[in-house]
Formats: structure tokens, sequence, C-alpha cells
């Protein structure tokens, strides 16, 4: 199985986190970008209705379907019972599935390039979602990628279609393109300036959305937003793209006026703050993920201000994801508890800062 | 700072909240966030499934005749609409033909469109990709003629033309 390529003792599951560790375009304050596309085969009931025989149906024709493209096998496959508790979170924790995928088994895999760029999950909420996710704002990179997959997958798939409504989908809330892109970016300035209010009351007059960090339904922590596209249905991928990446650098540009008023109007406070972050981070015994998050926002709100350079950007990407609980578990490999993660997230922070 | 739940531990827990598009922040300390979050007031966005509930609350059944309209399954994954009103899921691809009368609504709420203009599945028949490839044309045509770009519009004119006689003749029509 190409699954043992990730190591088969999950303690060792490799960090795929290229999307995090390569600077894209507007670095400083878009993270990442990621399209993702809902696929279900037609007439077979979508996997909240199906029975167990028929979700391993599903299954097996979409692993056949990657098994025959020269491309896609070359993808780990994991099946659920390769996806242990630890394994299954630390994917969550790096955007590589979604919180809902593997909670139990429900004949559901994986497909996972090696450095996380692309993942295709099966039976989750659809039969098929296919994932891309880039390093900055590269959204028009990231629908080229999910789209080829896409198109080699639908050749040798019967999906769900209809002329008139698209790719049907498990919510009519998807239908259509079944697409969703989304930007993940931070937004220090607009939100201490309060303007972010302002902004994504616009956003859904346009068709957007803004949740937080994991998605539907999260909180918004250390000032990172998710915006992404609600309509899917009556207009056509490139023009959704278009849309999202025309919002975005027009946020990208209202973040970086902000910054600047900022600074002109209390440059000092500002400096204070994110040094006073980089204290707390560099001396902390204990800390929770919130806190760590809230001051990494500061910090890296520093070095994007040029205010200092001893903190490199890509490692406080690297330390968004790798100060969660389940790869805080497996960099200790054993089970923490409470206090016992605040303990090690503090003292990795420590070491990763190098202070 | 003290948590703002309690008033007497340190506030170590600093959340972003958003309600309705706004957006706030809350300082609590370690045990109150606890509570926080496992209370359902912590709803900080409106999910998509609740926000699709109350689109399909808008379209209650009212007579005996809806209700028993209500009750009727698809044949193919035994789904009826209720249970799609009460989960906000559809049952497989079959049910979107079934309860097209129905979903059609919401869609237009959802969407403000209802017609799909996105990409076609590479394994669907020509007949499909021509039938969309002239409502995409067609909407063309239209913005060249509001455009008063007249010269542009007649080639599309034919191009479409062409493609509906090639229909006809599959469908086993005379072109017209």
């Amino acid at each position: 199985m190409t699954g043992e390529r990730l190591g088969a003792n999950p303690a060792e599951g490799g960090v795929r986190l290229g999307w995090l560790l390569t600077e894209g375009k507007e670095g400083d304050i878009v993270l990442s970008s990621r399209v993702r596309l809902a696929r279900n085969i037609e007439n077979l009931p979508f996997p909240q209705w199906a029975k167990k025989e028929e979700l391993k149906q599903a299954r097996e024709l979409i692993k056949k379907a990657i098994f025959s493209d020269p491309k896609l096998k070359k993808l780990s496959f994991l099946l659920f019972k390769d996806l242990p508790d630890l394994r299954r979170q630390i994917l969550m924790e790096e955007h590589l599935i979604s919180p809902q995928f593997g909670e139990e088994d429900r004949a559901q895999a994986l497909g996972l390039s090696e450095d996380g760029a692309l993942s295709i999950m099966i039976n989750e909420e659809d039969h098929l979602r296919i994932q891309s996710l880039f390093p900055g704002l590269s959204l028009f990179e990231a629908w080229a990628s999910a789209d080829e997959i896409d198109d080699r997958l639908s050749l040798k798939l019967k999906l769900a279609f209809s002329e008139k409504w698209g790719y049907l989908t498990v919510c009519p809330t998807n239908v259509g393109t079944a697409m969703r892109a989304s930007v993940m970016m931070h937004l220090p300035a607009l939100f201490m300036s309060r303007e972010v209010n302002q902004l994504f009351g616009t956003l859904s007059k346009v068709g957007m959305t803004v949740r937080g960090l994991f998605g539907e339904g999260t909180q918004a922590l250390g000032n990172l937003f998710q915006v992404s596209n609600q309509v899917t249905l009556g207009q056509m991928e490139k023009e959704i793209i278009e849309n999202l990446k025309g919002v975005s650098l027009q946020i990208v540009e209202r973040e970086r006026t902000a910054r600047k008023l900022l600074l002109r109007r209390g440059k000092l406070k500002v400096l204070d703050q994110a040094h006073r972050a980089l204290g707390i981070l560099s001396f902390a015994r204990i800390i929770s993920f919130e806190e760590a998050l809230e001051l990494l926002s500061m910090v890296r709100l520093g070095v994007d201000l040029g205010l200092f350079n001893q903190v490199n950007l890509n490692t406080l990407n690297e330390l968004i994801i790798l100060t969660r609980p389940a790869h805080l578990e497996k960099l200790s490999r054993k089970e923490l508890k409470g206090e016992e993660l605040d303990r090690h997230r503090a003292d990795l922070l420590r070491e990763k800062l190098g202070l | 700072m003290f948590c703002e739940e309690c008033h007497k531990n340190l506030a170590t827990v600093h959340l972003t909240q958003m309600v309705d598009n706004k957006v706030s922040k809350v300082h609590l300390c370690q045990e109150c966030a606890k509570k926080f979050s496992e209370s359902a007031s912590f709803d900080l966005f409106l999910s998509l499934p609740e926000f699709l509930s109350t689109l399909f609350e808008l379209h209650q059944p009212q007579s005996p005749e809806e209700l028993f309209e209500e009750t009727k399954t698809c044949p193919n994954c035994d789904t009826s609409f209720s249970d799609i009103r009460e989960t906000g899921k559809v049952g497989c691809s079959k049910c979107y033909e079934i309860f097209s009368p129905k979903l059609e609504p919401i869609f237009k709420k959802i969407h403000t469109s209802v017609e799909h203009r996105g990409k076609i599945p590479k394994s669907a028949s020509g007949e499909v990709k021509r039938k969309l490839k002239i409502s995409d044309l067609e909407q063309k045509l239209e913005t060249y003629i509001e455009k008063e770009e007249f010269e542009k519009a007649a080639i599309l004119r034919d191009q479409i033309k062409n493609l509906k006689a090639k229909s006809d003749i599959r469908i086993g029509r005379e072109p017209k």
C-alpha cells in the first residue's frame, strides 16, 4: 500500500506543510489559497443516507478510478483504518481533511500528495471531495490543479450532473460548480481599526463569505480569516475565482493601508505590542493555543512592518500548525493533557523562536 | 486583564467572535472559555445547515395535498422531501429530478440564479456539452447586442445556428 510512505507509525507521519513553507504571492498577508470541488456518483445514495454497502461501493469505484490514472495512482492512499485518531487530527490541523472526516468508519478513504498540495476525500459529506492548497494568493493555480484532477476522475466515473443545475451535491448550497474557493488572510490592522466589520458586511453582497480558521462554524483566531465564495450556481468557475481574487487583492490593499495608518498614528504602541508578544512567546512556560496564536499574530505584524528581523516569516507560518494539540503530541511522542499541552507548546515556541 | 465573564481570574484566552458578520473580542479565563465554548450561545457563524433550515421553513407544507406530497419518497434512495427539509441534505442525484419543483425556489434564494454555467464532466454526452455551449453563447450574444457590437454578434449567431443544426440532426429532427 502506498500509504506506507507516510510512515506506518502515526507518530512519524510526515508533516506536509509545503503550502505554508513556501512564500507565495502577497505572502505577507495571504497565507494560502484553496479550491475544493464536491462530486458525487450518479444514482448512488449520498453518504449521509447510504448504507454501509453503498458507501463501500462508492469508495471502490473512486479508488479504481484513482488507481487507473497514471498521475493519481502516485498519491498515498489511506483507508479509514490507516487513520487512527492522532493521524486524523494531524491531517485536520494541517487543513488537509475536514474536521468531520473519519470520525467513524463510514468507508472513508483519502488520497494525498506528498506535499499536501492535493487531497482527495472519499465519503465525506459528498462521495468525492477534491482539494488543492497553494501558498499565498494563487487561486488560479489551485483551480487549475483541482480542475485537472476532476477531469481525470470524471473520465472514469459517472458523476451526478444535471444540465440545468450542474454538479449535484448533498447540500443544496453547493450545487452548480460545487466549488468552494477560499483565501486565508492575516488581517490584524483591519481588525484593530474595526474596519473588518464594514468590510465583511459588504462581502456578503457580492456572494462571498468570511469564516474562521477551520472553516464553517469556527472562530476567527489570531486575526486569521478565510474569505470564500458563497454562490456556486449561475457563475462559471473562472468568474468565481476571478471575483474572489479581486476581492482578496482589495482586502490586501486595505490591510496595507490600515497598517500604514497604524504606524503613523502610534508607532510606539505597535512596537510595544509586537515586542511584548515576542517577549511572552520567548519566555512563557505554559501557554494556550489561543493565546499563542494571538501573540504570533502580533509578532507577524511586527515582522511584516520591519520592526524586527530576527524572526523568519516561515517559522511563524509553521508555528500556526505545530502549536496545535495533535502536532505537539506527535513531537513529544506521548499523549498530552491540559497543562502538559500548554507546557510543551511553550517549550516549542521558545525553541523555535531561538531565544 | 481580568476575565470578562467571572471577573475573578486573569484572562488568558482571547477570542475573536463574529456575529452577523460583525467582529468583536472576548477576553476570558481558561475556565470560562471552556464553558463559553460548550454553551450553545457560542455560535460564531450561522452555519450553512442552519441557514438552509430557515429557508426550508419558509416553504412549509400548508394543505393536506402538500402534506401528502411531503411523504412521497425518491424511488432510488427512499428519501422523502420532509427528510431533506429536516436535514438540509439531499438523498441522491435522482432526488434532484423528483423534488425539482420544490428545490428550485430554494436555489433561487441561495444562489440568485438557477442555471449552471460552469464546467461539464468529461464523461457527459456530446449532446449535453452542445446544449450548454449553446446557452453560453446565447448569453454572450446578448451582451454583444447590448453593447451594439453587431459584427461580433453576427459571428456568434452563426455559431449558435450551426450547433443547433447539429443537435437537430442527432435527435433525428429535420434541421431548420
